[in-house]
């Protein structure tokens, strides 16, 4: 278990006390930084105080959910060493309880943040004095996405009900399960295991399922300690932007899929239903559950945050 | 992880073997509806025979859980299995560590028997 601590995923998995969520979902335009806002809005209406941390390195844009047009200070500074920790980078926001570390628009340098520079973002992540903290993630399924999805308990994932969005949504699933192997394999010295990942990551030759069994079937031991780490991955889902019944199900029957063909327990949250008052509450810049507190989409957040805080 | 060929059919319905017969219907809508030809839940996750493979055995499981009578038969079938392979195999082969672990959630073989056969349907 010792040595296990020394696995990222897992330190924070077993820390119960501090919970960051992390918001993603591999496309882009699924709402991630919408549902990251909100959930903060809402934790903040139930006296929480939470931080809200941009880490969408593409193209952030969460501080405009909340009504921010610009900050002094945002992640680039703590990215290129202008201030000494994450917390100088933290500004206040319109709504009571809640705090934003404003992603920067310095998009070629942080876009492509090396390893030191993650492994330095995360620990300052971990090591904040708040309880509750909600990274928004960028689009894509890049180690830098997938990494700090995996920091979070739980990671969520959202998802449109659209064949592009489901699709990317899986790829980032099965990208999530190739970095927890080759961060087991890696960490344990597990020579044979850390060619045939690199290989797969490399080739993506074999589909994960088939490489997923070969993997396991090799050697009972570390079939074993694989089986143990891929289990405490339990990643959450919700479904935003929906509109018929259809949509609705879709949850449920994801869940389903993803437990029989990639073995993982998906927490379904729920259902955001599409709401025209999002894109109205963006262009006045102010914050959605505010501005429209009693419309169907802010009213699905309090279960989901319920789901989230059970 | 096992392969969907190689699932039993509480597996393949994703339901306790404990589950109520009302669960388990439940179950089947929801597996049935996952795998239906309009639902986009499989879309980029297996191709249209696979698709096709699972819902022949969602409707196989179904077949044999739903009447309780043939489920009684099966449980009594998958039960002699387990006893005899999987899982006296499994906790020879294990580390101690594992043995705690997943030992905790398990049931004897007594009480299993006890609640299949004299436990009330619903």
């Amino acid at each position: 278990m010792e040595a296990e601590e020394r696995i990222p995923f897992l330190q924070v998995h077993q820390n119960g006390v501090k919970s960051i969520w992390a918001v993603g979902g591999g496309k882009g335009g699924t709402g991630k930084s919408f549902v990251s806002a909100n959930l903060a809005i809402h934790l903040a209406k139930q006296g929480e105080e939470v931080v809200l941390i941009d880490a969408d390195l593409g193209g952030p844009n969460l501080h405009t959910f909340l009504g921010v047009k610009e900050a002094e200070v945002d992640l680039g500074h703590f990215i290129t060493n202008k201030v000494p920790k994450l917390e100088d980078t933290l500004i206040t926001t319109s709504i009571n309880g809640v705090s934003l570390i404003k992603g920067t628009e310095n998009v070629l340098f942080t876009s492509n943040l090396n390893y030191f520079k993650k492994l330095k973002l995360m620990r300052h992540i971990k090591a904040f004095e708040k309880r509750r903290i909600i990274i928004d993630l960028g689009t894509g399924s890049s180690y830098n996405c997938i990494d700090l999805f995996l920091l979070a308990n739980p990671g969520i994932l959202v998802i449109n009900p659209e064949p592009t969005s489901v699709e990317n949504a899986y790829y980032f699933l099965k990208s999530c399960l190739i970095r927890i192997i080759k961060m087991y394999t890696e960490h344990y010295q597990i020579q044979g295991l850390i060619t045939k990942v690199t290989q797969q990551t490399q080739e993506a030759s074999d589909s994960i399922y088939d490489f997923l069994h070969e993997v396991m079937a090799e050697n009972r031991l570390y079939a074993d300690l694989l089986r143990r780490g891929l289990a405490r991955f339990h990643p959450c889902l919700i479904i935003n932007k929906a509109q018929s019944e259809r949509d609705f199900f879709l949850g449920q029957s994801i869940v389903n899929v993803v437990k029989k063909y990639l073995g993982i327990d998906v927490n379904y949250l729920g259902t955001i239903p599409l709401d025209e008052n999002v894109h109205r509450s963006l262009t006045k810049f102010k914050p959605f559950s505010y501005s429209y507190a009693y419309s169907r989409a802010a009213k699905a957040f309090p279960a989901i945050i319920e789901k989230l805080s059970a | 992880m096992k392969r969907i060929e190689e699932m039993n059919y509480y597996e393949i319905l994703q339901v306790e073997s404990t589950a109520s017969q009302q669960e388990i219907e439940k179950a089947y809508q929801s597996q049935k509806a996952s795998y239906h030809g309009s639902s986009l839940a499989h879309y980029g996750m297996i191709d249209e025979e696979e698709r096709m493979a699972a819902l022949k055995k969602i409707e196989e499981a179904f077949q044999t859980l739903g009447s309780p009578r043939k489920r009684k038969s099966y449980d009594f079938q998958i039960l002699k299995y387990k006893t005899e392979s999987s899982e006296s195999a499994y906790f020879r082969s294990s580390t101690e560590k594992l043995i705690i672990e997943d030992g905790e959630n398990r049931v004897s073989l007594g009480q299993r028997l006890k609640k299949l056969f004299f436990s009330p349907r619903k």
